[in-house]
Parts: structure tokens; C-alpha cells; sequence
């Protein structure tokens, strides 16, 4: 694979069957993607058009049937469980739907657990930008059940950028959050990638949400179908629903 | 990720008291168990240390030289005349020929019965207790005075309780002569302690006991002590050639070694019956603890899913799950161990409540009492962790993302620690009937402690 600087994920013809024989299920059919470093790439998609397992094939939760996806240079489908630990570590952070924060930690354990997993120590510098950024200097204590969901999705965030990964796969991350909320967090996400220099792919099902993105691809039946830059709100309503007429 | 195990039980802090609960009874009856015995066992050393403290040297009879089943022959008696025969030697400074007949002293109770000694000796004694003699007496008076001719006897304090005999009473005594009644002419204890557990003791003056015995003309044994500057080899070097052929003479520290030996055959005895239930405790901790700790690890699968996303290898996942096993462990055994301390006291008096009493002396807390219990704990609870910890690092990565991974509180969750602790009343109450309650069948005590294993396994759920 080509260890193209500018580019930092590489997918190439991945397919994705569920099951055998007839009964077997194609997610995705042959997709071929290229993140761009310092960008915002958006998935979109309807329900059931392979825009999730894209994303988790992308970010090595889960293997393409056929096809190979490249994270920093580095092919990923044939890594071992060890070297695909030691890539999330170094490589990758996830932002999830229903924030994933562990709730024995506060917030502050929290942000910088992958910190300790790794067995290092957070740069002061960037650890207090990253605190600023996400607005939550005074709650650094609190344990999750004492937040309210955005500011749960704001320590994701920021939990997620710690490590100063190459890419964050952000998993529908308004899905669970009020639409307010939700413009918070896009807004957040949107000042990573300007402010602090982040690539970001973020799987979404909401135009609003999409509409932030540098890039939209548009998922449906396993296939990309369509690619849209730097679109408004209104232009991705309107590719949304000429893919769904077709 | 230490912090993360750590605040992890934390969390669930009921959950992992009750989890530990069971290694902490476990492990209180191992500490309880060696404390209880090694104590008896020191109660018995200082015992014999002490009755030979006076004496340099043992002359008595040589049994054949044949041991079953650790049990040495039985010694014959010596000629009375080689008393004075040692007494004329030139360093003897004291001698004392006894009779000490340690199963033939039957003592009659008021119902008529024999005192029921539940397999430990009935001691008959017959002691010379001269003055100038007391250096060799074993035993001290605690009321009334010692046996001057026939019809007198001594008894021990013990069995006075017990049997509600006091001075100047009268007690039947059976002997390899047909039984007869004795006036209770004084009390005594032996060493230091009341009582010897179940055993009895009579002692009559010399003449009595001979004939009492079968022993006419003879001594069991002869206690001599050197004069001052004459050590045990010198004194032995002198009476050896003395000593008629079956007779043999040992130091008071050997024959001490001896005695003590055959006790903690004893209290070794009660020691592997105890830590039998010690073992089962465990047993059944260990199952408990694999329980709760993999409903716990399949409550947080989503958790260790999460934790893997961020780059925890499965090396982190198992240790981390380890860890909260060898707190739970260690601080449960540590518990137990201090438990056990107080069992020891409990058990102590629940020997005594069953009429087993046992001597005791100061309280001993040996490094292998702590050593085993803090060992055996915490070994077996990261043990019974291992394979929940093994399930836990098969978590995959992606059981972040999907929705469901993790179980749904039920609806009675909030009663859950009061359903828990009346369950937990109920196995201790069970527990408590199968153990002390009378005329209950064994297979209603195996079904009462099999509930009560039951719910104090649920319960810790």
C-alpha cells in the first residue's frame, strides 16, 4: 500500500459477506476509500447500507471478507490480535454513540485512560488545550452518571484525542444527544480537525451532522454512490433523497 | 489500568463484600484451626515441661523394643527395691518411685456410670507426696490435702466440676480391683491448667495405688534428681549399671520429648479434621467467587470491549481482572485471618459446650498460621478467577459498538442487597441448626448445610 503522507486510511475492493451459502448477506460489495489527514470525512447512508461496517472494517474492529484497508501505511486486515492492539494504541481513536466512558473513572481518568493503558503520561500542554477545548475544566472530577450526555460525548472526545491519534472513527456521535447537544459536539468535532489538526471519519445518518464534513460519501446496498465536498445541509437533503428515489 | 481494577470493586463494594464473605469464613477456620491447636499444643508442652522440671532423670521399665502404629510397648514395672538401691548412689541427691497407670482408674459418677473420658486416659497415680519429695509431684493441690492411706484419693479439678465432686465427699472408684468408695480428700490440677481436657485423674498415696494396680513391690517409674554439679549423662552413667535387665533409665527432657510427642499426635488430629471443613469452606468460597466474578465480567462486556478499542491488550484485560480477584483475596483472607483468631476462642467454647474440653494456654499466633491462611485465600480466589479472566480477554473489540452488550438492569434491582442479606440470615441460620441443634438427623444437617450453601451462593449474586 501506498504510504502517502496526505492520506491516511486506504481502503481498497473491500467486501463484506455475512453468513454462508443463501442465506448470506453482502454489506458491502467492493469499496474503495481514501481519508485524507486533516479532514473530516463523513459516512452517510440509510440503515442496512453497510455505512457501520464500512467504518469498522476501516478501524479494524472487525475483517473484510476480500480487500485489504491500510491505517498510517500500514496494512491491517492480516495483523495479528497483538499488532492490532499496539496500532489502536498508537494509531486510532473511537468516539461511540452511547459514549463508552467507564463509569468507575471520573472524567479526568477518563480523557486520559488511553494515557495509561499505553504507559505514558499525558503532555501537560496539550492535555490542558484539549481540557479548554472540550469545556470541561471544572468537571474533571465528576464520575459519568454526574454528566449530562453531551458533556459524557465531550470527555469521549477528548479521551479520543489524547493520544494524538492518526485517525478518529467517530460512530454516529449526535446519535444519542438532543439536537442542541448535538450541534455542541459537531462543533467540537469540527474544531479538532481545524484547531488541533485531527482526521476524522464520522459515520452518520443525519444531513445536519454531515454538513460539517469536508467530504460526504454516501453508502448504499454496500457501494459507494455517491461523493460530495464541502456540501451544505440542503445539498446532502437533496443527494439523500435522489439516492433513496433511485 | 491498576486504578481501573481497584475502582472497579470499588463500585461495587456490596457485591464484593459478599463475594469475599465466603473466602473470609474459609480462611477463618484455617487460622482458626492452627491457633485452637497449636495453642493446646503449647498447653500440653509447658505441662510436661513442667512435671519433669524437677526431675534429672527417668529409671522404668524397658518394654520390648516394637512399635505399632506409633505405640511403643508397654513398659513392665520396676522392683520397689532399686529404689533404695538409687537413693545410695553417691550423686543422687533425691528419688521417688511412682505408680502412673494411665487407663485403669475408673472414677463412678453420682448415676452410677463410669465418667465418660471420650478415649483420653483415666489416670491413676500413686505419688509419694513427702515434702521433700514435691520437686517430682506433677501436680499441685488446690483444696484440701493429698491421700494419707487407704480410702483416700485426690481427683482432678475437672472433672470435679463436671461431676459436681468436692472435699469431703465420697467417690466410687473402679481399679483392677473391684470398685470402692474413696473420700475425696483434696483437688488438684496438673502444670498449670484446670484441666486436661476430658481426662481424670486419681491419685492415692504409693501403698494404695501398688495394690489398686497390680503393682505390689513395684514402681512404674523411678524420678531421681542429681545433687548440685551432677548433670543428666553423669547421673545416668551412675544408675546404668545398677539397672536390672528390663529396667532403663532416660532424662526428664526425653521422656518430656516423649509425651509431647504423643499429644500433637492428638491435636494433629483434630487439626486435619478441622482443616477438612476449612477445605470445603474454600471450596465452595472458590465456586462463589468463579460465579460473581463471571456474571460480573459478562455484566462488563461492554466495558472490556471499550477498554480494548483504546488499545488494552488481552494481557491488560486478564490482569485487570486478576487483580480484583487477588484484592478480593488477599483482603478476604486477611479478615479471615483475624477472624479465625476469634473462632479459635469459639471453637474453644463449643469443644466445651460438646464436653470435649481441651487445655489451653496463652493464645499462639504462629508465621505459619498467617502464612498458610494469607497464601491459601488469595491463591484460591485468583485461581477461581482465572477463567472468568480468561472470558474476559475473549471480549472482542467490537462488542463496543453494539448495542446490547451490556444486561439490562431488572426491575427489582434496587431490592436485590435485602433479598441478599435476608438469604444470607437464612444459610447462617441453617448453618447454625445443622451444627448445634440435638437430635437432628445427619441428613437433615447435609440438607440444612446444603441450603445454606444455596443461598449464600445465590445470595452473593
Amino acid at each position: 500500500m501506498e504510504a502517502d503522507n496526505a492520506t491516511v486510511v486506504v481502503a481498497r475492493e473491500v467486501t463484506r459477506r455475512y453468513g454462508e451459502g443463501e442465506t448470506a448477506v453482502d454489506a458491502l460489495r467492493g469499496v474503495s476509500v481514501e481519508v485524507p489527514r486533516g479532514k473530516l470525512t463523513a459516512v452517510m447512508g440509510p440503515s442496512g447500507s453497510g455505512k457501520s461496517t464500512l467504518m469498522h472494517i476501516l478501524a479494524g474492529l472487525d475483517k473484510p471478507t476480500s480487500g485489504s484497508v491500510a491505517i498510517a501505511g500500514k496494512e491491517i486486515t492480516t495483523l495479528s490480535d497483538s499488532d492490532l492492539t499496539k496500532l489502536r494504541r498508537e494509531h486510532i481513536g473511537f468516539v461511540f454513540q452511547f459514549f463508552n466512558l467507564l463509569p468507575m473513572l471520573d472524567a479526568g481518568e477518563n480523557i486520559t485512560l488511553p494515557l495509561s493503558i499505553a504507559g505514558e503520561k499525558p503532555d501537560p500542554g496539550y492535555y490542558d488545550q484539549l481540557v479548554a477545548a472540550v469545556g470541561l475544566g471544572d468537571r474533571l472530577s465528576h464520575r459519568p452518571a454526574e454528566l449530562s450526555g453531551g458533556q459524557q460525548q465531550r470527555v469521549a472526545i477528548a479521551r479520543a484525542l489524547v493520544s494524538r491519534p492518526d485517525v478518529v472513527f467517530a460512530d454516529e456521535p449526535t446519535g444519542n444527544l438532543d439536537s442542541h447537544t448535538g450541534h455542541e459536539i459537531l462543533e467540537l468535532l469540527r474544531h479538532s480537525v481545524e484547531q488541533l489538526g485531527q482526521t476524522i471519519v464520522m459515520v452518520t445518518h443525519e444531513a445536519r451532522a454531515a454538513a460539517i464534513a469536508d467530504r460526504v460519501l454516501y453508502l448504499a446496498d454496500g457501494l459507494i454512490v455517491r461523493e460530495l465536498a464541502g456540501a451544505t445541509q440542503h445539498e446532502i437533503n437533496e443527494a439523500m433523497e435522489e439516492i433513496a428515489q433511485a | 489500568m491498576t486504578r481501573f481494577s481497584l475502582k472497579s470493586l470499588a463500585g461495587r463494594k456490596f457485591r464484593t463484600f459478599l463475594t469475599a464473605l465466603a473466602i473470609v469464613l474459609g480462611v477463618a477456620m484455617i487460622s482458626g484451626t492452627y491457633v485452637l491447636t497449636d495453642t493446646i499444643d503449647r498447653a500440653f508442652s509447658s505441662i510436661f515441661d513442667q512435671s519433669y522440671a524437677g526431675t534429672d532423670v527417668v529409671v522404668s521399665g524397658k518394654g520390648a523394643d516394637i512399635n505399632v502404629f506409633g505405640e511403643e510397648a508397654e513398659r513392665p514395672p520396676v522392683p520397689a527395691s532399686l529404689l533404695e538401691t538409687i537413693r545410695a548412689l553417691p550423686s543422687v541427691e533425691l528419688a521417688m518411685g511412682g505408680v502412673y497407670d494411665e487407663t485403669n482408674a475408673k472414677l463412678i459418677g453420682d448415676d452410677g456410670k463410669a465418667v465418660e473420658t471420650q478415649g483420653a486416659p483415666s489416670l491413676g497415680f500413686g505419688i509419694d507426696t513427702s515434702p521433700e519429695l514435691s520437686r517430682f509431684n506433677p501436680l499441685s493441690l488446690l483444696e484440701g490435702r493429698w491421700p494419707e492411706g487407704d480410702g483416700e484419693v485426690v481427683i482432678d479439678a475437672g472433672v470435679a466440676d463436671r461431676e459436681d465432686f468436692s472435699v469431703g465427699g465420697t467417690i466410687e472408684i473402679s481399679t483392677l480391683q473391684p470398685k470402692r468408695p474413696f473420700e475425696v480428700v483434696g483437688i488438684a490440677k496438673f502444670g498449670n491448667v484446670r484441666s486436661l481436657g476430658t481426662t481424670t485423674f486419681a491419685i492415692f498415696d504409693v501403698g494404695t495405688a501398688q495394690e489398686l494396680f497390680d503393682r505390689d513391690g513395684e514402681f512404674d517409674a523411678i524420678s531421681v534428681a542429681g545433687k548440685d554439679g551432677v548433670d543428666a549423662e553423669q547421673l545416668m552413667a551412675e544408675i546404668r549399671p545398677i539397672l536390672p535387665a528390663n529396667a532403663q533409665v532416660r532424662t526428664g527432657v526425653a521422656e518430656a520429648e516423649d509425651d509431647k510427642e504423643e499429644i500433637s499426635e492428638f491435636t494433629t488430629f483434630i487439626r486435619y479434621f478441622l482443616l477438612a471443613f476449612a477445605g470445603i469452606a474454600l471450596f465452595v468460597g472458590s465456586f462463589v467467587i468463579f460465579n460473581t466474578l463471571s456474571i460480573t465480567v459478562a455484566q462488563r462486556t461492554r466495558e472490556f470491549a471499550t477498554l480494548r478499542t483504546l488499545g488494552a491488550s488481552r494481557r491488560q484485560v486478564l490482569r485487570s481482572v486478576l487483580l480484583e480477584a487477588f484484592v478480593i483475596g488477599f483482603s478476604a483472607s486477611v479478615i479471615g485471618l483475624f477472624l479465625g483468631l476469634a473462632l479459635a476462642k469459639g471453637l474453644e467454647a463449643l469443644f466445651r459446650a460438646l464436653n470435649l474440653e481441651l487445655p489451653l494456654a496463652d493464645t499462639v499466633f504462629a508465621t505459619r498460621t498467617i502464612v498458610v491462611s494469607l497464601l491459601v485465600g488469595t491463591l484460591i480466589t485468583v485461581v477461581a478467577g482465572l477463567f472468568p479472566a480468561i472470558r474476559a480477554t475473549r471480549v472482542p473489540p467490537i462488542a463496543a459498538v453494539r448495542e446490547g452488550a451490556e444486561l439490562p438492569k431488572g426491575r427489582w434491582h434496587r431490592l436485590t442487597p435485602h433479598v441478599a442479606i435476608v438469604l444470607i440470615a437464612v444459610a447462617l441460620g441453617l448453618l447454625g441448626y445443622s451444627m448445634f441443634a440435638d437430635e437432628v438427623g445427619t441428613a437433615q444437617r447435609l440438607l440444612s448445610i446444603a441450603g445454606a450453601c444455596c443461598s449464600s451462593s445465590s445470595a452473593s449474586r
